[in-house]
C-alpha cells in the first residue's frame, strides 16, 4: 500500500494529451499507450506538480464527493499503479 | 565527386550521396527505390544524407529470436538511429545527416525512422498499415502485427496497394494524403507505390467472424494511432508531436474500427 505521505509526480518518459475528455499516456521506455477513464484523467491533470497521495486523495473527494477514506483507497490503487508502469514518480 | 540518389518519399526529398561506399551499393538501392528516385530533390529543402560503410562490431547486440534492435533518439533538431548494423545522425532542421553502415547493413533501417519523424514534425504520420487506393480515395487498414494488414493488401489487388506494412499521411494544405513509402525490408512482399491520394477513410483493423464497421471514439483513435506509429514515440517530445498530429488528423478524419474475417467482402462494409 502506498504511503500516505508519499509524494509523485508525472513521470519525465511519459508523454500525455487529454483528447476527448480521456488522458492519453504513451510510456515511451515500454512502447504502450494508456487511456485513462474521467476520474483518472482528473487525477493525472493534479500531477503535473509533485503532491501527495493525501493531498490527491483530499482533492477527489471533494471534486467527485466521495468519503475521505474511499478516496484514498482510489488514489492508493492509482499510483500504485501508475508508478508501476512508470507513468508516474516519487519526487526526487 | 561522389554519385547522389535523389529520392522523394511523400513530402520528404532525400539526396543520398555515397562515401567511399562498394560500387554496386548505391546500384541497388537505385534499383530498389526507383520508383521514388526524383530530380528535383537537389532542392534546398532536401535532407542531405552521406553514407559510408565502416567495418567493425556490432553497434547493438543482434539477437536473432528477437526483433530488429533500434534505439532512436532526439535532442534538439537532431534525431539519432542506432540498429546492430546501421548508426544514423540527422539535423532536422539544418537538412543533413549522415549513416554509417556495417557491412551488412541496410540504410532503409534509418531512413524509415527519419522519414517517420521528419512526417510527424509536418503534422503527419507513418503508419504501420496497409493502404489501398480506390476512386473514393486512399483506405489506410492499420493495426498491430497480425491484425490483418497483409490479408487486407493481398485482398485487394486489383486496386492500387500503396503498401502492406507502413503508409505514410502527410498534412497537406489541401488536405490529408496517403502516400506510399519504398520501404520493404529484407523479404518482398506488395508492392511499394510512389501514389498520393486523399485520405478517405481510417480503419482500425480487428479479425472477428463477421465483417462489422463500428464508431471509434476520438480518444481511442488517437490511441491506436499513437500506438501503431513506429520509432518516433520513443521519446517524450515524438510522443507528444505524434499525438497532436493523431489529435488533428482524427478531428477531420474520424477513425472507424473494422472488424473483418479474411475475405474480400470487408468493402461492402465500407
Amino acid at each position: 500500500m502506498i504511503h500516505e505521505a508519499t509524494r509523485v509526480m508525472w513521470h519525465a518518459q511519459a508523454a500525455a494529451r487529454t483528447v476527448d475528455n480521456q488522458a492519453l499516456i504513451v510510456l515511451t521506455q515500454r512502447g504502450e499507450v494508456l487511456v485513462l477513464n474521467a476520474s483518472g484523467t482528473w487525477l493525472w491533470n493534479q500531477l503535473g506538480e509533485a503532491c501527495s497521495v493525501r493531498d490527491l486523495a483530499a482533492r477527489l473527494a471533494a471534486h467527485f464527493h466521495l468519503t475521505e477514506a474511499r478516496a484514498l483507497t482510489d488514489v492508493q490503487q492509482f499510483v500504485g499503479d501508475l508508478l508501476q508502469i512508470d507513468a508516474i514518480m516519487k519526487e526526487p | 565527386m561522389n554519385a547522389v540518389l535523389n529520392l522523394r518519399i511523400g513530402a520528404t526529398q532525400l539526396a543520398l550521396e555515397g562515401e567511399r561506399l562498394p560500387a554496386t551499393m548505391l546500384d541497388d538501392m537505385q534499383r530498389r527505390y526507383a520508383a521514388f528516385v526524383d530530380g528535383a530533390s537537389s532542392a534546398s529543402t532536401a535532407m542531405r544524407i552521406t553514407m559510408s560503410v565502416r567495418p567493425g562490431a556490432p553497434w547493438l547486440p543482434l539477437r536473432t529470436d528477437a526483433p530488429l534492435p533500434l534505439r532512436t533518439q532526439r535532442c534538439g533538431s537532431c534525431v539519432t538511429c542506432v540498429t546492430p548494423t546501421e548508426a544514423g545522425f540527422f539535423d532536422l532542421t539544418q537538412r543533413r545527416g549522415r549513416v554509417v553502415l556495417r557491412p551488412h547493413g541496410n540504410v532503409e533501417n534509418c531512413l524509415r525512422v527519419l522519414v517517420g519523424w521528419d512526417a510527424a514534425q509536418r503534422g503527419g504520420l507513418l503508419l504501420h498499415a496497409s493502404g489501398v487506393v480506390r476512386a473514393a480515395g486512399a483506405f489506410v487498414f492499420f493495426g498491430p502485427s497480425g491484425a490483418g494488414k497483409s490479408t487486407v493488401a493481398r485482398l485487394s489487388a486489383q486496386w492500387p496497394v500503396l503498401s502492406d506494412d507502413l503508409v505514410l499521411i502527410e498534412c497537406t494544405p489541401t488536405g490529408y494524403q496517403a502516400c506510399g513509402v519504398p520501404f520493404r525490408g529484407n523479404e518482398w512482399t506488395a508492392p511499394r507505390l510512389n501514389l498520393w491520394a486523399p485520405l478517405a477513410g481510417l480503419l482500425a483493423l480487428e479479425q472477428a467472424p463477421r465483417h462489422a464497421r463500428l464508431p471509434l471514439p476520438q480518444g481511442a483513435a488517437v490511441a491506436r494511432l499513437v500506438a501503431c506509429t513506429p520509432f518516433v514515440t520513443t521519446c517524450p517530445q515524438g510522443a507528444a508531436m505524434v499525438m497532436h498530429a493523431a489529435a488533428a488528423m482524427t478531428a477531420v478524419a474520424p477513425v472507424v474500427r473494422l472488424q473483418f474475417r479474411k475475405d474480400e467482402h470487408f468493402w461492402e462494409v465500407l
